[in-house]
């Protein structure tokens, strides 16, 4: 071992990625934004994204450093349809997590998943 | 010479050649299907030595044909008559293949004339062909230019337009230098070719000499190595940029490499022959060389035409797609337009820059060839000034290539091949004129590109690249001397092999080195429209060079320190691969519950609900609880010991009563008989009140009378015969009605008589019927209560009536309106040995031998009744004087069987006579009738109320004989009259005075009434005169007054005596109306005594009259008068 380099591997805890905060903040703006909305195929894509933008920045705020945040939203029309969503992660399990949230109504469902990457 | 030869012939074949040519085609193409290779599939084998065979064996073919064609014409003209030309087809193939194989060598040599020909005239063809081109190309300058630009510029501009085209002909590759190097080689090698063939025509055996030398050496070998090697890049470049629809091409073009390598093999096996015969065959070597210049120039016309359509094509794409590159578009729409516009000297200037930058490129990424290619470069600067021309070879190189091509796919179209020569052969004809301007403009490019490098001041990059395309054609020339030099096939697969190597090798070391600066270029490799790419890197190529290169370095240095971070990250952290999460698991709604989002809510709310959930049915199973009040006595001292007040006597409880109903009966009818009797006796005192008014008129001792209700039907019409009175009873009065002379309402009882029985305060009906079948002469009452009724008849029976039988054991009868009881006799002793013969003239009863007062009676009799009960006698007399005595018995217990010792007693009856002795009065005691014959007739029978035993019986001789029932003798035997003794006059009423029971009254026939004495056989006074003489028919003392007694005669007179007032006759006579029968009533014990008589007429009434005061009022001097008249006697 010739590099001298030394990394940070661990998260300090207080800045770990934590589902159930992010869960519930996935959940507050999902709500304030999607409670009234009615599913419009035209206006989805761009709805998806400004939620994204705006979960990340929430999420960004909440400071878990060296951190790296992929948000993905996922709307579609409710028509009674079965919808089924998995994701797989090659991660690790230590410092790496996940969290979800699914909102619905009437005319949509969202699932929000963030995924939070530590960058050594 | 052949050629021309053949070519007139073809030109000018007969008909019949034609057909013959024809069907030897059709055999042909039927062969090759025979064989299974279409031609799709021959040109999509992937083996090229087979294709190549196949292309091969074409155009050996297509000269075989023409050979052959030629042979058989030569062979037909020889033995036209022994052969016929169609002799048989598997011969003639045989000989056919035969002919091939030989030909093939026989062509061999040929070809090789024919190709020196054709270099030559290639050449020349070519160079005029070129001038052609570039007329063609600046036809428009040209128009402009108007021929007087000087050669040097047109030059120049064909230079650079050639420069330009080969750049994009570059550009179109991915591995533009390659292409490019191997263009100019060609070019070089073409020209050099040309060269050589030049040299080859002045010092042939020289120049064969030093390749047999240089075929050893190994730079020549690496040179050609390098030759190859580009070439199968070029294809494979080639390949790869025309995907499917340019495969054929490749293929083609392909099959141009093989033939040309063929081409040169024979060019090779030519020199070989040339060195063996190169003096014989100079002029065929020249000529062939020259028609294969011609070919190769006419198939570089057609490539080069080809291209620029192309070239055209590929920038009409660029210009649609890519209009953000308006820098570049505008810069190539500008070179367009200096093409077409020949805008010299502004185009000319930009385009050396454009040169420049090019070429510095080139440096840069191709240092290493450079380096590689040093010595030939060095080598290659000595023909430099031939370089420019060289490079316009290149063109026509490709170009030839193309046309070579276009000509396989006409080919393979099967187009026919002499209009194809019709159209050469013009062409060749003006290249051939063409040709001899294009050496001079040559000669004058070279000049011009030499004073242009002298005015540009990177003339020497320019030089440079120059020198690196001279030395590809160098390469390329050895190249081609290398192949010349080939002995055969399998050399030429070995050399293959080795290119191919060398050619992926090469890729390899390019690759690495342009991957980096060709980055963005590469992202879209498979854009078809290969003409972008070029235009697009060379542009950018010239800009950006050395920054790229700077990029690189950094990219890479970062690459490593990133590669080297990761690397000693990995091996501190583990990565696993996580479970599945689940971010959304929506099920499928199911259709009802679809159903009711979409519809259930909207615009509908459930107002009701049908489940009857209301409709409850309340039911108890308990029965309803009964109340009543109820009171109790604590001493139960009455049957009901509680009931309830409301009365309700139905629950009272009765099961402690014990009811008599003997007693009740009883009761009943004795209560129900006072009531009547009430009743009735306050109807018959109102009623007799008026009676009395109306009769007291007609009767002078009457004080009023009632009248008996007679007139019922069944009493119609029939004369009562008998009144009587009961003597305790003295209000219940029995009348017998004879029985009817005439037809009455009830016929079934006409031959009865009829007794009925009457109380008198109930005139209205009769209390009791009684019905006997004959006629009854006689009838009394028992004593006591007059509960039992005797009647004796005319035929000698005695009958015997129970009143207390109830009325429902005997017949009743519906009479009009109401309904009668007719009662039979209880007992008749009609069935007795004992009864009578005669008619029966007297019943009655023996009086209880009770002395006492007849006042007094009254106590007595129900004291005597209980003591006695109903035993009595009864005694009967008959006319005969026949005196019977019967027991009355009652019987203990009524057999409703009828008893059958007692054949009288009816059924049901309790009371019946018992005979117990009889006496007859005839016999020895009448001693006076003892002479006489008449026989004695006893009439009336009365005894003693005092004493039972003494019997009075009225006889017809005028005489009253006393016995006695035990045979004792009484003093006197017989009672007669005063004067006489005995007479025949009958006796026909004996009655003795209720209050002196010694005096009894005698009426007679003769009118004469005669008071006795019962102890004096003379009468006390005899009243002769009194009835005037008429027989006395009745004879009744007053039941009130002693000294009154009532008398009626048979002229219907009543006379009344009342010995008070008057002793000597009767007091009031009074005539009625046809009197029946009489009797005296009254009660004389009573404070209200009343007394009267009950006469009946013969109409069948009844009237009772009611005696006044006078006869009724007992007075106190009456027992005193009686006194004194009995005294007296």
């Amino acid at each position: 071992m010739e590099g001298s380099d030394t990394y940070p591997i661990r998260p300090n805890y207080q800045r770990k990625f934590k589902p159930a905060v992010v869960k519930e903040c996935i959940h507050e703006i999902v709500k304030k934004r999607l409670a009234e909305a009615e599913y419009d195929p035209e206006e989805a894509s761009e709805l998806t994204s400004t939620l994204a933008d705006c979960i990340k920045d929430k999420i960004k705020s909440l400071g878990f450093d060296r951190y790296k945040l992929v948000v993905q939203v996922t709307i579609g029309e409710q028509r009674g349809q079965g919808v089924k969503m998995s994701s797989r992660c090659l991660w690790d399990a230590d410092t790496d997590n996940y969290a979800e949230d699914v909102f619905m109504n009437d005319s949509l469902f969202c699932a929000v998943a963030v995924f939070g990457s530590y960058f050594y | 010479m052949h050629n021309d030869k053949r070519i007139s012939m073809e030109d000018t074949w007969s008909a019949a050649e034609l057909k013959r040519h024809l069907s030897r085609k059709k055999d042909e193409h039927d062969r090759k299907h025979r064989g299974g290779d279409s031609t799709e599939r021959r040109h999509r084998d992937p083996d090229w030595e087979s294709t190549d065979k196949h292309g091969d064996r074409r155009d050996a073919r297509n000269w075989d044909r023409k050979e052959d064609r030629e042979r058989r014409r030569e062979r037909d003209r020889q033995d036209r008559h022994g052969h016929d030309s169609r002799e048989d087809r598997d011969k003639r193939k045989d000989q056919m293949r035969h002919d091939k194989d030989r030909l093939r060598e026989g062509r061999d040599e040929e070809d090789r004339h024919k190709r020196r020909e054709d270099r030559e005239r290639r050449r020349e063809e070519r160079d005029r062909e070129r001038r052609t081109e570039q007329d063609r190309r600046t036809h428009e300058e040209r128009e402009h230019r108007e021929g007087d630009m000087d050669l040097e510029r047109r030059r120049e501009d064909k230079e650079r337009r050639r420069e330009e085209r080969d750049r994009r002909t570059h550009e179109e590759t991915e591995d533009r230098e390659g292409d490019i190097d191997l263009e100019r080689r060609r070019e070089d090698k073409e020209r050099r070719r040309e060269e050589r063939d030049r040299e080859r025509r002045t010092e042939r055996d020289r120049r064969t000499h030093e390749r047999e030398h240089k075929e050893g050496d190994i730079d020549m070998e690496r040179r050609r190595e390098d030759k190859e090697r580009r070439r199968e890049e070029r294809d494979r470049r080639t390949h790869e940029e025309r995907e499917d629809r340019e495969g054929d091409i490749d293929l083609e073009r392909r099959r141009e490499d093989k033939e040309r390598r063929r081409e040169e093999r024979d060019r090779e096996r030519r020199i070989e022959r040339d060195r063996r015969t190169h003096e014989r065959e100079h002029r065929e070597g020249d000529m062939d060389l020259e028609r294969r210049r011609e070919d190769k120039e006419r198939r570089r016309e057609e490539r080069d035409r080809e291209r620029r359509t192309e070239r055209d094509r590929r920038t009409h794409e660029e210009r649609e797609k890519r209009e953000g590159d308006v820098d570049l578009e505008r810069r190539r729409e500008d070179r367009d337009r200096r093409e077409r516009q020949e805008d010299k000297k502004h185009s000319r200037a930009e385009r050396e820059q454009h040169r420049k930058h090019k070429e510095e490129r080139r440096d840069e990424t191709r240092h290493k060839d450079r380096r590689h290619h040093d010595e030939r470069r060095r080598r290659d600067l000595e023909e430099g000034a031939e370089a420019v021309r060289h490079r316009r070879g290149d063109e026509e190189h490709a170009e030839r290539d193309r046309r070579r091509e276009r000509r396989h796919r006409e080919d393979s179209e099967t187009h026919p091949r002499d209009g194809h020569q019709d159209k050469q052969s013009p062409s060749q004809e003006r290249k051939s004129v063409k040709k001899a301007e294009e050496h001079v403009m040559h000669s004058g490019d070279v000049a011009a590109q030499e004073a242009g490098d002298a005015e540009q001041p990177v003339a020497i990059d320019e030089s440079l690249q120059q020198y690196e395309d001279d030395f590809e054609d160098y390469e390329e020339d050895f190249e081609e001397l290398d192949e010349k030099d080939k002995g055969g096939k399998e050399e030429e697969e070995e050399v293959k092999a080795i290119q191919r190597a060398m050619g992926e090798e090469n890729q390899r070391v390019r690759a690495s080195l342009s991957s980096l600066s060709r980055e963005e270029e590469e992202k879209m490799p498979e854009e078809k429209s290969s003409a972008q790419k070029p235009g697009r890197s060379s542009q950018r190529g010239k800009f950006m060079d050395f920054v790229a290169a700077r990029q690189r370095e950094v990219i890479k240095k970062v690459s490593s320190k990133q590669k080297k971070r990761s690397a000693e990250l990995l091996r501190l952290i583990d990565l696993d691969l996580s479970t599945t999460m689940s971010l959304l698991d929506l099920p499928p709604v199911s259709e009802y519950d679809m159903y009711i989002r979409n519809f259930g809510a909207a615009n509908t709310k459930q107002a009701y609900v049908q489940c009857n959930e209301d409709n409850v049915d309340r039911d108890v199973q308990t029965d309803e609880i009964d109340i009543s009040d109820k009171w109790t006595q604590h001493p139960a001292e009455h049957c009901g010991a509680c009931g309830d007040p409301s009365g309700s006597h139905d629950t009272r409880d009765m099961s402690g009563v014990n009811l008599d109903s003997r007693r009740l009966a009883a009761f009943l009818r004795s209560a129900s008989q006072v009531m009547v009797v009430l009743l009735e006796e306050d109807h018959a005192q109102r009623t007799s009140f008026k009676g009395r008014s109306t009769q007291t008129d007609t009767l002078s001792f009457s004080d009023g009378s009632v009248q008996l209700n007679t007139k019922l039907p069944f009493l119609d019409g029939r004369t009562i015969s008998v009144l009587h009175f009961s003597p305790v009873q003295r209000h219940t009065l029995l009348s017998v009605h004879q029985p009817a002379s005439s037809p009455g309402a009830v016929v079934q009882l006409d031959h009865c008589s009829i007794i009925c029985i009457w109380r008198i305060w109930e005139p209205s009906r009769p209390q009791k019927i009684l019905l006997v079948e004959s006629e009854v002469t006689c009838c009394c009452f028992s004593p006591g209560k007059s509960t039992l009724v005797f009647a004796g008849t005319s035929i000698g029976s005695v009958g015997l009536w129970d009143l207390r039988e109830p009325d429902g054991d005997h017949k009743r009868l519906k009479v009009g309106e109401d309904e009668w009881t007719f009662r039979r006799p209880t007992f008749s002793t009609d069935a007795l040995s004992a009864a009578h013969f005669s008619s029966v003239t007297s019943v009655e009863v023996l009086p209880a031998s009770v002395p006492g007062r007849p006042g007094s009676e009254v106590p007595l009799l129900a004291s005597e009744e209980e003591l006695l009960g109903l035993s009595f006698q009864l005694a009967s007399l008959d006319e005969s004087g026949l005196l019977n005595i019967w027991v009355v018995l009652q019987l203990p217990k009524a057999n409703e069987a009828g008893s059958q010792t007692d054949l009288g007693l009816r059924p049901g009856g309790k009371v019946k006579l018992l005979h117990s002795s009889s006496c007859v009065m005839s016999e020895g005691a009448w001693p006076w009738l003892a002479d006489k014959s008449v026989p004695l007739q006893t009439l009336a029978l009365k005894f003693l109320p005092t004493d039972c035993s003494h019997f009075f019986i009225g006889t017809s001789m005028g005489l009253v004989r006393h016995g006695t029932t035990q045979g004792l003798k009484a003093p006197p035997k017989f009672y007669s009259s005063q004067d006489f003794g005995a007479r025949l006059v009958d006796v026909s009423a004996i009655h003795f005075s209720p209050f002196r029971p010694c005096l009894f009254l005698v009426g007679c026939g003769d009118g004469s009434v005669r008071l006795h004495q019962v102890s004096c056989d003379k009468p006390v006074t005899e009243w002769t005169d009194s009835t005037a003489g008429e027989a006395v028919v009745s004879l009744q003392w007053s039941q009130t007054r002693p000294a009154v007694f009532c008398v009626v005669d048979a002229a219907s007179n009543l006379h009344v005596w009342d010995l008070l007032k008057k002793d000597s006759g009767p007091l009031v006579t009074e005539h009625m109306d046809r009197l029946t029968a009489m009797a005296a009533f009254g009660d004389p014990g009573q404070q209200n005594a009343y007394s009267g008589i009950a006469t009946a007429q013969h109409s069948g009434k009844i009237e009772m009259h009611y005696f006044t005061h006078d006869f009724s009022l007992p007075s106190y001097e009456e027992d005193e008068t009686l006194e004194r008249i009995s005294q007296a006697l």
